[in-house]
């Protein structure tokens, strides 16, 4: 059987009141007016998971309004194991993450263990936005199946950081020594990150390819291209090259923190030639080629969260929607809806295992 | 926290400035030191002061030092071919500890940050290369945090030493003796990979 979410137990985490649920594993829907809660349901299960939120990264603005802790405990089930998960952050406590009573000695531990994919309406940033979207992107994917990235992702930030720092105090010339010092270890992090970034992006090619032909109505031919600075040589030299002009502009102008990823259709940037539908096609296909690179890499189905992505689509479109996510996916899906007699009706044509919950200020009715 | 005398409320400021120590542990020990005899509690704030006064640091290597030479560099009895390069006295305090290393040391006084305002020049790093220079020293161990800045740190002295021919060695890092591989963390396993060593030299340096 597959990893899936099996109880939720919340306390005062966002608008969410007091709560225990229990799911199915196949699709649960929680639908709802804007705002009663339904996202933040789904934002609860990514913490359990990726052990901060989706949408706000600062823990202090997760805590309820008036209190000042919250709570989240989740119990995971993957084949015959049980895993009781708690996260838990607190304005006098240091937030922590326990599986089965064992705490996490960093998060990162933990991050990959469940491994979690959210397609939200904000994610249209993707496709129209900066690069920096892009680039989250990829690490939230990568670092879900392989923990090496995750460190050499962090060790990249700290060097930059640093070297942007010492770039920026600069009141004479730069000493040559240390600037060789911060480059050769960017170069060491980074190396792994390119590989890593570029083993993905091919991975993830076909499946998207495919996906959108099929959650598309139409038959434009779509790609994407991974735009880096390391595509045109050795970093080293790239880093050396450049670091006069980094000198004057007091910044690292190259590396992996510029990286981007160009989506095309039928040769043409997808922000300016394809229409609304058509973006949100390619979202979801994107999304779902990432899914099915979790589940590829890491062997353990993802766990899905669609936060409202059926919004201005018909029924008909919902419907096949749902069938196609069930075929590649077939892993637990919780999805947000605004309306619950769609849901309903697609559900009873549908033959999988779901609930259904009615959301209302921040509570299951 | 109220208190019912001024002289009481200031000494339990003072005490709740030290680090770990709150409100309620700084009166605990107000309320001891009233219980003890004057003279006993003189002698505290006696020491206290004498330290802070009287101590230096070794004009050779920045330790803690009674004098202008700290009791490592007066020695004539350590190895004066072997120096330990350290962030901070505690590294010192920790390595003495040990009573493994004969050698002298370096203090740097911690290591580069720009992002906290630690270049090399607020660092003991010129005065390193001087002591290279001019010392018999014939291996520098760098035995710095295994940190980021660690690392550029090391990096950067050992690029200033490149000319002075001088050995230079780090901190093995990786799998702790006595460990189970299975509870070793993956990073912790590949680093000590990377850092293998031939079997050999492992046994006739134990
Ligand atoms: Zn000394």
């Amino acid at each position: 059987m597959a990893l899936y979410l099996h109880k939720l137990s919340i306390l005062n985490y966002k608008n969410l009141q007091p709560q225990e649920l229990e799911f199915s594993e196949g699709f649960n829907c929680f639908t709802g007016k804007n705002g009663s809660g339904k996202t933040n349901l789904l934002d609860a299960v990514y913490m359990l998971g990726l052990t901060r939120s989706y949408f706000n990264h600062s823990d202090a603005d997760n805590v309820q309004h008036h209190e000042d802790f919250y709570r989240l405990c989740g119990t995971f089930h993957e084949a015959e194991n049980q895993y009781v998960t708690e996260v838990a952050y607190g304005k006098k406590q240091r937030k922590f993450v326990r599986v089965n009573d064992e705490k996490a000695k960093k998060f990162s531990d933990h991050i990959g263990r469940f491994p979690i994919l959210i397609i939200t309406p904000d994610d249209i940033h993707l496709v129209k936005g900066y690069s920096e979207g892009r680039r989250a992107m990829m690490d939230q994917v990568i670092c879900q199946t392989d923990r090496f990235y995750l460190e050499a992702l962090g060790h990249y930030q700290k060097v930059l950081k640093q070297r942007n720092q010492y770039l920026k105090n600069l009141e004479a010339n730069a000493d040559e020594d240390l600037m060789d010092s911060y480059d050769l270890q960017l170069v060491n992090s980074g190396k792994l990150i390119y590989e890593k970034r570029s083993a993905f992006l091919e991975g993830i090619k076909a499946p998207f390819e495919a996906i959108y032909k099929a959650v598309s109505e139409d038959n434009e031919s779509v790609e994407f291209i991974y735009e880096s600075h390391l595509n045109d040589g050795d970093f080293i030299e790239i880093l050396k090259n450049s670091r006069q002009k980094d000198v004057i502009t007091r910044r690292t102008l190259y590396g992996l923190h510029k990286d981007d990823i160009r989506f095309e259709m039928n040769q043409y940037a997808v922000k300016k030639m394809a229409s609304q539908g058509q973006q949100k096609s390619f979202l979801i296909a994107l999304k779902l080629a990432c899914a099915e690179y979790l589940t590829k890499s890491s062997g353990k189905k993802p766990i899905l969260l669609l936060d409202d992505i059926f919004d201005k689509l018909d029924q008909n479109r919902v419907e096949a929607l749902v069938r196609f996510i069930l075929n590649v996916n077939a892993g637990q899906v919780f999805l947000s809806d605004t309306d619950y007699g769609r849901i309903k009706r697609i559900f009873e044509k549908v033959k999988v295992p779901h609930r259904i919950f009615e959301v209302s200020e921040g509570k299951i009715i | 926290m109220n208190f019912p005398s001024k002289l009481i409320e200031d000494a339990v400021n003072e005490f709740s400035r030290l680090p770990g120590v709150g409100k309620k542990t700084a009166l605990r020990f107000v309320l001891h030191l009233l219980k003890k005899e004057q003279s006993d509690v003189l002698q505290l704030s006696d020491a206290i002061k004498r330290m802070r006064e009287e101590i230096q640091y070794c004009k050779i290597c920045f330790n803690i030092s009674d004098g202008e030479k700290c009791s490592v560099c007066s020695n004539s009895r350590r190895d004066e071919r072997l120096l330990c390069v350290v962030e901070s006295i505690k590294d010192v305090i920790n390595i003495e500890n040990t009573n493994q290393y004969n050698g002298r040391y370096h203090v740097l006084g911690g290591v580069i940050s720009p992002i906290e305002g630690i270049g090399p020049e607020q660092l003991h790093i010129d005065q390193l290369i001087d002591r290279v220079k001019n010392e018999n020293v014939e291996e520098v161990i760098m035995a710095l945090n295994p940190t980021m800045d660690g690392d550029t740190t090391i990096f950067f002295i050992s690029r200033k030493l490149a000319e002075s021919k001088v050995r230079i060695s780090t901190l093995a890092r990786g799998v702790a003796f006595g460990g189970d591989l299975s509870y070793v963390d993956e990073f912790t396993l590949a680093r000590s990979l990377q850092t293998r060593r031939p079997f050999e030299s492992y046994l006739s340096k134990q």
